[in-house]
């Protein structure tokens, strides 16, 4: 009998790229899918040896999307090796430059990559279906939405001198304050940036009964959430414990230490694919399938601690029973964190904490000192994708001896696999790939905005190269696009 | 003349990283009216400060198994983007610029031959020679001679 199968591979010039193979079975079902990642995994060992005190700068490297999130992780790491508690000033700034980070990244995946499909229809022709054709439709959108993202790369700038890859976050606390006239130009574009998110979120809202098919089988099935949330419960972003709820929005787990990480989530690695398979341990794997990011921190979060937000997460809750599982709206769950890192940029600029010093002191106290107290330490923060860890073991003198990391896109990789397999199911009809079929698979993966740039900068591009092959591996069907 | 010369590419990836090694050459020349940025990845921010340029020079890795060190080639406005990706390449960011300003300026791809991605691995000696040629080319394309002996790498 003919097996058949669908490779979706993309066009890169080095690693650091995907492909998508869908699995038909004997009578022409769509059985499998599968997101392989062929993304260069030299960066752990390439850490090994260097001083602990570099691997912030170095890691934040990683990625040119989300530095500002490898940055945090890094620097927490080195704060537990240290076995400091760093400056209340110094945790509020991490936090503002990782609300800027939260802003930036979402409204890239927003207004820049996701934006098209939504507003012009997931029908229209790919080669209209895009950035540009959007600004002539709506260019006042496009044009507030990446004022939106500068804004967020400014904070940073701000903070950390540079837009990309600020080493200003170090173990013990960070180097810098925030300036004066910086806090005042921050403050000054809070109205503009508040406005333009909730505007994106009236235009949302308005789509949503248009798009009820798409939310029925992009990625519509119940998983584990996971992520960290405060103290009290609250949507979180930096510090707080490891929560975990599960499709129907009951919490199976909580106050969860992050750095304990390994005693409930486990690795597994898969022959096909070089992204690591991260799974919640006690219901072993698969079955252990959770999702991060912006949907999972919705889902287990009490409350989002601000006004504004907390009034859409209400209404946002009436999408699901319980917990809302559907993977399509990872976009909606990213826009109301977007207001939530508005409204919470705006908050830590009034701390005073921000500005706290000592007697002696003309800056406030940013960092704390220590050499090296413990030969290991964990590091875990909410990049823009999801949670993100950062594991460190370090000799005597603070040298690196092993990395592991655990990075969002990863732990989305079982939920990104069967997303695609939803959506091939529901629109693979012949052994043939159609233009629509191409077109949900992509605004599938991009519900997830996955970033697989972490090697190289080409690692970005995903251009898709479809092919459909029978069990002999002759090719039935091609296609490109990209 | 305003001219703007945007090298990017991965610093901690070998030859990947040769267009920045060339914009950070270029701006320590200090010419007038030169404005240099070294980038990881072209962002789609970059449009404001490419709509303000007169002139844009982009410089890139090439990972290509032959072809010349150095080409030169203009960007045209793209037809297409990527559908999945986080980075631009320099037609989309131009045709981003045309359609948010409504106006482009002329703009250049120099590309380097890259022979070396290596993580941490330093510019290897073809592409560092070729650098020295794309630098030329630079020189050239905003109307000036280089003086002897100046060489940022």
């Amino acid at each position: 009998m003919m097996t058949q199968t669908i490779v979706i591979d993309p066009v890169t010039r080095v690693e650091g790229h995907a492909k998508i193979t869908i699995h038909l079975d004997d009578s022409g079902q769509v059985k499998d899918a599968r997101f392989h990642v062929t993304e260069f995994r030299g960066f752990e060992r390439f850490c090994e040896g260097r001083p602990l005190w570099e691997m912030p700068g170095l890691t934040s490297r990683i990625c040119g999307i989300c530095p500002v999130s490898h940055l945090l992780a890094s620097a927490k790491a080195g704060d537990a090796i240290l076995a400091v508690g760093i400056p209340p000033a110094a945790e509020k700034l991490r936090r503002l430059m990782n609300l800027a980070q939260m802003l930036q990244s979402h409204a890239l995946s927003f207004f820049h990559l996701s934006a098209p499909d939504l507003l012009l229809g997931m029908e229209s022709d790919p080669a209209k279906r895009n950035i540009f054709a959007l600004i002539a439709a709506e260019p006042e959108l496009v044009r507030s939405g990446i004022r939106l993202r500068q804004f967020g790369q400014e904070i940073i700038e701000q903070l950390g001198g540079k837009k990309i890859h600020p080493s200003w976050a170090v173990p013990g606390g960070v180097r810098s304050a925030l300036s004066g006239a910086g806090r005042d130009s921050i403050l000054a574009r809070i109205p503009e940036a508040q406005a333009t998110v909730l505007h994106a979120l009236d235009r949302f809202k308005r789509l949503l009964s248009h798009v009820k098919g798409e939310a029925q089988v992009f990625g519509n099935f119940t998983s584990l959430f996971l992520g960290l949330v405060g103290a009290n419960g609250n949507w979180e972003h930096y510090g707080g414990h490891i929560r975990i709820a599960d499709g129907a929005g009951n919490i199976i787990a909580d106050h969860l230490d992050p750095s304990q990480y390994r005693e409930f989530i486990g690795e597994a690695v898969e022959p096909w694919s070089y992204l690591k398979f991260p799974y919640y341990r006690p219901l072993g794997y698969p079955d252990g399938m959770y999702r991060v990011g912006p949907l999972a921190r919705l889902n287990i979060c009490t409350r989002m601690g601000t006004p504004l937000a907390g009034s859409e997460l209400r209404e946002f809750r009436e999408q699901g029973n319980g917990a809302v599982n559907s993977s399509f709206y990872y976009h909606y769950a990213r826009l109301i964190e977007m207001l939530a890192s508005v409204e919470g940029i705006e908050r830590l600029l009034d701390d005073p904490d921000l500005r706290s010093r000592s007697e002696s002191e003309e800056e406030p106290l940013l960092r704390a000192h220590a050499g090296i107290n413990q030969l290991s330490g964990v590091g875990v923060s909410e990049a823009p994708r999801g949670t993100l860890f950062h594991e460190y073991h370090v000799d005597e003198n603070g040298l690196v001896k092993s990395v592991n990391l655990i990075i969002a896109t990863g732990q989305n990789n079982l939920a990104m696999n069967r997303t695609i397999a939803q959506i091939a199911r529901h629109y693979v009809r012949s052994p043939r790939i159609t233009e629509g079929m191409l077109n949900r698979v992509e605004a599938g993966i991009r519900a997830f905005d996955p970033c697989l740039s972490c090697s190289t900068h080409a690692g970005g591009m995903m251009s898709l190269h479809v092919i459909l092959l029978d069990s002999a591996g002759r090719v039935l069907d091609e296609r490109r696009r990209g | 003349m305003n001219v703007l010369v945007i090298g990017y590419g991965n610093e901690l990836r070998g030859d990947d990283a040769v267009g920045r090694h060339i914009a950070d050459a270029v701006s320590e020349w200090g010419l007038p009216g030169v404005r240099c940025l070294s980038a990881r990845q072209l962002l789609p921010e970059f449009t404001g400060i490419i709509a303000s340029a007169e002139l844009v020079i982009f410089v890139d890795a090439r990972f290509s198994p032959d072809g010349e060190p150095v080409l030169l080639e203009p960007v045209e406005l793209a037809t297409s983007v990527h559908a999945l990706g986080h980075t631009g390449d320099p037609a989309s960011l131009l045709s981003l610029t045309q359609a948010i300003h409504g106006h482009h300026p002329p703009a250049w791809l120099i590309s380097v031959r890259a022979h070396d991605a290596g993580m941490g691995n330093p510019l290897s000696p073809k592409t560092s020679m070729a650098a020295e040629e794309a630098l030329a080319r630079i020189a050239g394309l905003i109307g000036m001679t280089r003086k002897a002996g100046v060489s940022g790498l």
